[in-house]
Parts: C-alpha cells; structure tokens; sequence
C-alpha cells in the first residue's frame, strides 16, 4: 500500500495561535478516511497544506511522494471541495463543470451529468444565484466526477437536505468501488457517515486526538445511567477513564472508556443501572467536548 | 427489511453476523454464492473494505470459502456448525439470563420448567 | 502546458467581459462626445480623451478578473504558474484584439468616416498617431497590456497582503502623484520634464518599449506576489 500523504510535526502557525500544532498522520491509498473535529479545530488547515494553498510553518508534507507547492504532478492528482469555495460570479453551473473537465485528468463527464440530473442543478444558473444547497451539490458533483486519485470533502453539505446527503452517499460508495482511490471526508455528521469510513482522524485543538480503524472505534466506550451515588459505586468500581459525566438531580450517567463485556453488564445489573455501549459520534463528541473543557480548566 | 447499522459496534462483526443468520434461516444455502463486498458495500451504505473484513471473519472460522475469479460461497456443513455455535451460545445468552431474571422476580424451578411446558405447547 | 491552455480557455468563456464590455465602456463615451460634439461645432475640431474610458476600464477588469478568478483556479489545483501565464495569454489574446480594432477605427475615422461628419477626433489622435500602422497597434497594445498587468499586479498584492497591502500601495501612489508633483513645482523641474519629454519622445510611439518594459515588470511583481499569496 503506497502512501498518499504523509505528514510529520506538521504545524501551521498564525500570529497569536497554533492552528496546527506538531501533527504526524499517514494516508494509505484506496481508503476511506474520516477527519473529524469540531469547528475550528484545524481540519481546513491541514487539507488546505495537502493541497498547497497553504503553507506550513514547520514539518513535513509529502503527497504522492512529493511536495505539493507548484507541483503539477501531485496538484492535477488532487480534487478538494470545500465549503467555503468561492466561483467566479459570473460563472454558470456549466462553466464550472466545463473548466473542471479541462483542468481534472479523470474527469468523467457522463458520470458529471448523471450526477446533475440526480441533483437537479440548473446548468445555466450563475453560480452567485445558486442557492447554499445547490453551491454544495456543484462542489460535490466536482468532487465526485474528477475521479482524481486524492479527493477530498471538506464540510460539502453545507445547505444539503437529507436525501441529498442521501445520494452523495450512494453515488460515493458506488463509484468508490467502481474507481477505487483515497477519498477524505471532513464533516461534523457522524454518524451519518461514520459506516463509510474505514479509518478515522479525530483533531481537536489543532492535535490529533485519534488515529484508528473505524471498527476499532466502534464499542470502544459506554455509557452507565441511574442513581447518581450507584454510578459512582461503578466507575470507581470499573477503573477505568470517563470520559464523561453529568448528573440530573439524584440522577448520573456516565461514559467510560472500556468494552462493555460481560462481566461490565453484569455489575452494572447488579446496581440496576442502564448499560450501553456508545456510538462512534458520541465517543468523539465526549473526547473533544470535555477536552475543551479540561483544557479551559487548566488555563484558569 | 434491512436491519440498521449500529455504530457502537464494529460493523464488520454485524456483517458477519448477518450472513451466519441467513445461512441458519437457509436464505444462503450450502454452495450458495454470497453477495460480494461492493454489494453489501452499497446495500448498507457501509465501507467495502469493512464488508470485506466481515467476509474473511467466515471465511477464517471455515463457513465461508473463496472460488477464484467467481467470489465467496458457502461451505458446506456450514449450516451445520453455525447451529452448533448458536447452540452453545444459547445457554449462556438465553438460558442463564433467563434463570437470573426469574431469580430477581422470585420465580421457583417448578414454576419456571411449568412456563416452558406452556410455552412450547402454544408454539 | 495543459493546465495553462486550461486558465486560458476558462478565462475566455466570459467573452462578454473580455470582448464586449470594453466596448460598450467606449461606446458610451463615445455616444456621449458625439453629441456634446455635435452641439457644439467648434471651429478647430472636436479632441477628446474620451478613448481613456477604454483604457481605465482594462485597469479595472484586470483587477476584476484576478479577483475573482484566482480563489477558483486555486481550488481546482491549479498552480500559481500556470494560472499566471494562463491569465496573461488570456489578456494579451484579448487586447491583441481590442488593440487591432482600435487601429480600424482610428484609421476609419481619419479616413473614410472623416471625423463621424462633425470633426470628431476620438479614436485618431495626433501625437498619438503617427508612424507605421503597425507601430501605432502595438503602442495601443502595450498601453493596455500596462494597464491590464497593474490591475494583475493590484489583485495579486491584495491576495498576497490583504487589505493592508492595498492601503500601503494606495500610500505609495498618493506620495508619487502628490509629494511627487509639489516637488517638481518646488523645485521648478517642470520646463526641464517638458524638454526631457520632447528631446526624447517625438510620439507617444516612442514610449512603446518602455511600456512594455513597465507592463513585463508589473507581470513580474504580480507572479512574485502571486507565488506566496494563500486561499
């Protein structure tokens, strides 16, 4: 398996803050990846290093091998949507599908049609008359359709309903195995698609929280709910790390970091509380939730 | 009706478990072809490298096997031996957590072996 | 070499800015001449600068075109290099064209169309028209080209340095086009500047290569800018 990208104590500094602060992470071709974190925490920095527009303070970055500055070779390889993509106002739909083909070597323009019609865009519609949906569906259209060996999605449905998000799933999953190449979705849905992932990259604060196989995120931790003084009893009892705790008068539930085997089921039943293990979306959202917390603690 | 993923587990054992239920109930019968990783892939909307995972799990424990340039097929006698595993698995997840929730509920034995007898005869 | 011919195409699709709106720019200008022209009837000819509207607008559409075209190709992985010279064929393509065109005109008026029937000097200036047809197409075409790279040159320090970097520009013209001329009055340089023009320069054709040579540094400083410049 050959590496697509391959950072090391990548940081990427402003005047004032760290967005980036010493982040090392490999991606292997073929692969679905998921870079998740909350707002602000450094996502659209580390994909906007990948694809040179802009530069590290300090580390190293390598994509197919090379360093994407000025790199013709690396950057036609690469296709990455964002969010905040800005079209020339005057350009239609069309024009800008048209100026991808030109620019995108794998462009597919059937599968770019197809992917319209799904989508209902209006070709000739200029782009500043789009609607925030319809902007997002161009990108993910352009995303899709470049079949380009490196593609990623940054935050692409913003303004998307849920059964556009529908089809950009489907036609994904289906043409990632027609065409197999790495894809990198950033997004803060989840669990909406979290079961498309392989692996996944959790950044949070401009560090990497997590680095691991989505399966192995999967039961990874779970949550205990009842009498307060009861859950107390197992987590002390348990030993292992919460990740979270909040409590409703006499009520409390907590989120352990452990597998919810047997053995966890049975002392939970013993002291009548409810056991569950935890979805992959609220295991992020307890790790970088209270890591905010945790650190804003720390600062006082 | 497709049963939903549940993200608090590793998907690929779903996957897995999946295809041993069809094979149990006889959806998939012996030397029967499995659907390949980009069909369970696109059907559940789920990684294929994920269903590919899940496939290999079987193929490992023998139930599943691998004709070259054709795709996965289900051994034979594998009906036979996920009704032994189920079997055993029965009474640790059936039985004993019946015994335990009769214990919590003050059920005797005799009541307890009365319900089963009732059971099977309304069946 | 493809991802060039790629920015060009694409800068061509909005022909309209490109080819008509120019144009249209000069036209009005040109409508309204001709009637302040017509109204009035002095005796010696009707010269205007009007053609200026033309050249202030290539200023604006190269700041235009930068502006908005720059973000997008960036996003579509195309490097700094590549859109750069993609957007200058774009250009010179383009105001090869305007620049022929002008001669045309220039040359009807003088000609056949005889001052639009009023003595209406718009497109053919004298000082400015003389020489080999030729010549006078070129210098056009390095006037534009000058003007269309400083509009390059401004989006490419906006990119580059922001809004900061547009004041500090900003800053700087208001020192030469203000500090500059109190100086020369101060010091009473003017007579010496009249002389310098006229001893060097018969016809705004002779400061053709110098405009080239203004319009390939600005290209410069703007790749320069562009090189460094973030989404």
């Amino acid at each position: 398996m050959s590496q697509v990208v391959n950072a090391r104590g990548l940081t990427k500094s402003y005047r004032g803050f760290d967005a980036v602060k010493d982040v090392s992470f490999t991606l292997e071709e073929n692969r679905i990846y998921g870079l998740l974190g909350r707002n602000g925490a450094g996502k659209t920095t580390i994909m906007n290093m990948i694809t040179a527009q802009t530069f590290p303070t300090r580390g190293e970055l390598r994509v197919f091998g090379e360093e994407p500055y000025e790199n013709a070779g690396v950057l036609s390889r690469i296709c990455a949507v964002k969010e905040s993509q800005k079209y020339p106002d005057y350009f239609t739909v069309q024009d800008v599908l048209a100026t991808a083909a030109m620019l995108f070597p794998g462009w597919d323009s059937g599968f770019a049609a197809s992917l319209v019609e799904q989508f209902g865009l209006p070709l000739k519609r200029r782009m500043k008359k789009l609607s925030r949906g319809m902007l997002s569906s161009v990108g993910i259209v352009v995303g899709l359709a470049s079949r380009a060996p490196l593609t990623i999605f940054d935050e692409p449905y913003l303004g998307l309903d849920a059964v556009a998000r529908s089809i950009f799933y489907d036609r994904l999953m289906q043409d990632f195995t027609e065409h197999p190449r790495t894809v990198v979705l950033s997004t803060h849905l989840i669990d909406e698609a979290s079961p498309l992932l392989e692996h996944i990259l959790v950044i949070d604060g401009g560090r990497i929280l997590l680095d691991e196989d989505a399966d192995e995120l999967r039961g990874r931790a779970y949550s205990v709910a009842g009498t307060a003084s009861k859950v107390e009893a197992f987590v002390s009892g348990r030993g292992e790390q919460t990740i979270h705790r909040e409590t409703f008068g006499s009520l409390a539930t907590a989120t352990l970091l452990g597998v919810l085997d047997e053995d966890a089921r049975l002392q939970a039943e013993s002291l009548n509380l409810e056991a569950a293990p935890v979805s992959v979306q609220q295991l992020i959202v307890h790790l970088t939730n209270d890591n905010t917390h945790r650190k804003a603690a720390n600062d006082r | 009706m497709l049963p939903p993923i549940d993200d608090s587990r590793p998907i690929f054992v779903q996957i897995a478990e999946k295809i041993e239920d069809d094979i149990i109930e006889g959806e998939l019968p012996e030397e029967s072809q499995v659907p390949s990783t980009n069909e369970f892939a696109a059907l559940y909307r789920i990684n294929p490298a994920t269903a590919a995972k899940g496939v290999n799990l079987l193929v490992d424990e023998g139930i599943l096997y691998k004709k070259r340039g054709v795709g996965m097929f289900v051994k034979e006698g594998a009906r036979a031996q996920l009704r032994e595993k189920r079997r055993s698995q029965f009474y640790e997840q059936y039985v004993v957590a019946m015994l335990r929730e009769a214990a919590k509920l003050g059920i005797t034995t005799d009541q307890l072996t009365e319900m089963i007898r009732r059971g099977v005869q309304e069946r | 070499m493809n991802r060039i011919l790629g920015i060009f195409r694409m800068h061509w699709r909005d022909k309209f800015s490109l080819l008509v709106l120019p144009w249209i720019i000069c036209g009005f200008s040109f409508v309204v001449n001709y009637i302040t022209g017509a109204g009035l009837r002095p005796d010696e000819g009707i010269y205007t600068g009007g053609l200026a509207s033309l050249y202030v607008y290539v200023l604006v559409v190269g700041i235009v075109m930068v502006a908005q075209t720059f973000p997008f190709a960036l996003g579509m992985g195309v490097r700094r290099k590549d859109y750069f010279w993609g957007t200058l064929a774009a250009m010179a393509s383009s105001y090869a064209i305007t620049a022929v065109v002008l001669i045309v005109l220039s040359e009807a008026e003088a000609g056949w169309l005889d001052g639009w029937g009023i003595d209406l000097h718009f497109f053919h200036l004298p000082f400015v028209h003389e020489g080999p047809v030729w010549l006078q197409a070129a210098t056009h075409f390095a006037l534009l080209m000058t003007l269309a790279l400083l509009g390059f040159f401004i989006s490419s320090l906006y990119r580059r340095f922001g809004k900061i970097g547009l004041y500090a520009f900003g800053l700087v013209m208001l020192l030469i086009f203000i500090v500059g001329p109190s100086l020369m009055t101060c010091f009473e340089k003017w007579d010496d500047l009249g002389r310098w023009v006229e001893a060097n320069f018969h016809s705004i054709n002779d400061a053709t290569p110098w405009l080239l040579l203004v319009a390939a540094l600005l290209g410069l400083a703007a790749y320069g800018m562009l090189r460094r410049a973030t989404v």
